[in-house]
């Protein structure tokens, strides 16, 4: 005969951990957009400072709000049945567009740490084959990173090439920073790891991010990702392989749609 | 008199200070600067070129390395919340019990009771109007 488990034993410690990373993860940024928010009701912000300080808040709830997302992707990614609708979602999208959008929701926080996100070529129109917010997701969490564990004044280089040996489309994301350790190249990408350095420099993170990254690169575009540091540049480059891909000529004729 | 209290500067030790811009605007109207700091580390440092007329403290915050055995050995719960060395450090030192106001994300009853030994606020973070209240409070003169 078999028993139902408790909810405690359902829930592995594993998944506790996460969830209450994830929650401090998230209050962070909250308690900053309700602190902005009093300051504005009590008169604290006032005149001209008030609009900018409103543009700040909504950045910060946009910012919140795609780490929730997180949650919503890892509920569909721990499924087979999950994995199989991301797949089946497709689609295609502009690879310069959804960059830019993901940069966006850290116009704010970059700015706050004097850290510039850069696309270096915005004008070739890659096309890839799976749904938008699933790519634009991998980049967020790519640039919540480098923002996050990034060195201030310093930038994130966004660099996507050809890879003429085998006909892929790399994508690397680069910045300056403490980075990981070469052991770590491989368990970055395991759910609920977070590096020692991570650790050092902000004491509570969710684990979900690069996790996510790979997943989601694996199962609905059938790229790959990995990471490397180096400790002499203090430069981190996760490069991202797409195997499928084109390029829309409209777009590099000027078009725009 | 407590130290720091003719300061202009207030300490505030977080490990995502890019979200306590609206804490800098609030001090700033009452007339204080802010030092900010991200790791125990740091604070402490920066605790050696005070005074400060405030010190806000993240308690879950990464150490930097700074946590010596014997502050685990006398605050245990140190290891769990670092920021609580800086509480016990900036008291050992004259800051008066009003100057030194602690936050943590989750209400935590063991965080709770090691700062009511050592008779500092502890709020939590995510109630800005509390906040200011016990840092106008603390900021008032003592009555006589």
């Amino acid at each position: 005969m078999s028993t139902k488990p408790t909810n405690e034993q359902a829930v592995s410690h594993l998944d506790a951990t996460l969830v209450a990373n994830f929650t401090h993860q998230i209050i962070n940024p909250l308690n900053g957009v309700v602190g902005t928010i009093d300051n504005l009701i009590d008169g604290t912000i006032g005149g001209d400072r008030r609009e900018q300080r409103l543009r700040a808040v909504r950045a910060q709830l946009q910012h919140t709000i795609e780490l929730v997302r997180n949650l919503a992707f890892l509920s569909q990614i721990t499924t087979a049945a999950g994995k199989q609708s991301l797949r089946e979602l497709g689609g295609e999208c502009l690879l310069p567009g959804v960059i830019i959008e993901a940069a966006m929701f850290f116009q704010e926080v970059a700015a706050e740490r004097r850290i510039r996100i850069d696309l270096a070529d915005r004008q070739t129109q890659y096309v890839l084959y799976g749904h938008r917010d699933l790519l634009r997701q991998v980049f967020t969490n790519l640039f919540e990173n480098a923002v996050k564990y990034g060195d201030s004044d310093s930038r994130v280089h966004i660099s996507p090439h050809l890879q003429k040996r085998t006909g892929s489309l790399i994508v690397e994301v680069t910045n300056k920073g403490e980075g990981f350790e070469f052991e770590e190249r491989y368990s970055i990408f395991l759910r609920g790891y977070r590096g020692d350095s991570a650790r050092e420099r902000v004491a509570s993170g969710s684990g979900l991010g690069l996790y996510l990254c790979h997943e989601i690169l694996e199962a609905a575009f059938g790229a790959s990702i990995e990471g490397e540091h180096s400790k002499a540049r203090r430069e981190t480059t996760f490069r991202i392989r797409f195997p499928r891909f084109t390029i829309d000529s409209r777009e590099r004729e000027g078009e725009v749609r | 008199m407590s130290k720091g209290q003719t300061s202009k500067v207030v300490l505030i030790l977080d490990d995502e200070p890019e979200y306590l811009g609206w804490v800098e605007e609030f001090l700033a109207s009452e007339g204080l600067r802010s030092k900010v700091v991200r790791t125990l580390h740091e604070a402490l440092a920066a605790l050696a070129h005070g005074p400060y007329r405030l010190l806000l403290v993240d308690m879950n915050v990464p150490d930097g390395g700074a946590i010596e055995p014997d502050m685990l050995k006398r605050v245990p719960l140190i290891n769990k919340y670092p920021g609580l060395a800086l509480a016990v450090e900036a008291r050992s030192r004259g800051y008066g019990s009003h100057a030194v106001i602690a936050y943590t994300v989750h209400d935590d009853d063991s965080a709770d009771q090691e700062l009511r030994k050592l008779h500092c606020r502890y709020v939590l973070k995510g109630r800005p109007e509390v906040l200011k209240r016990v840092v106008r409070a603390s900021l008032a003169p003592p009555r006589r």
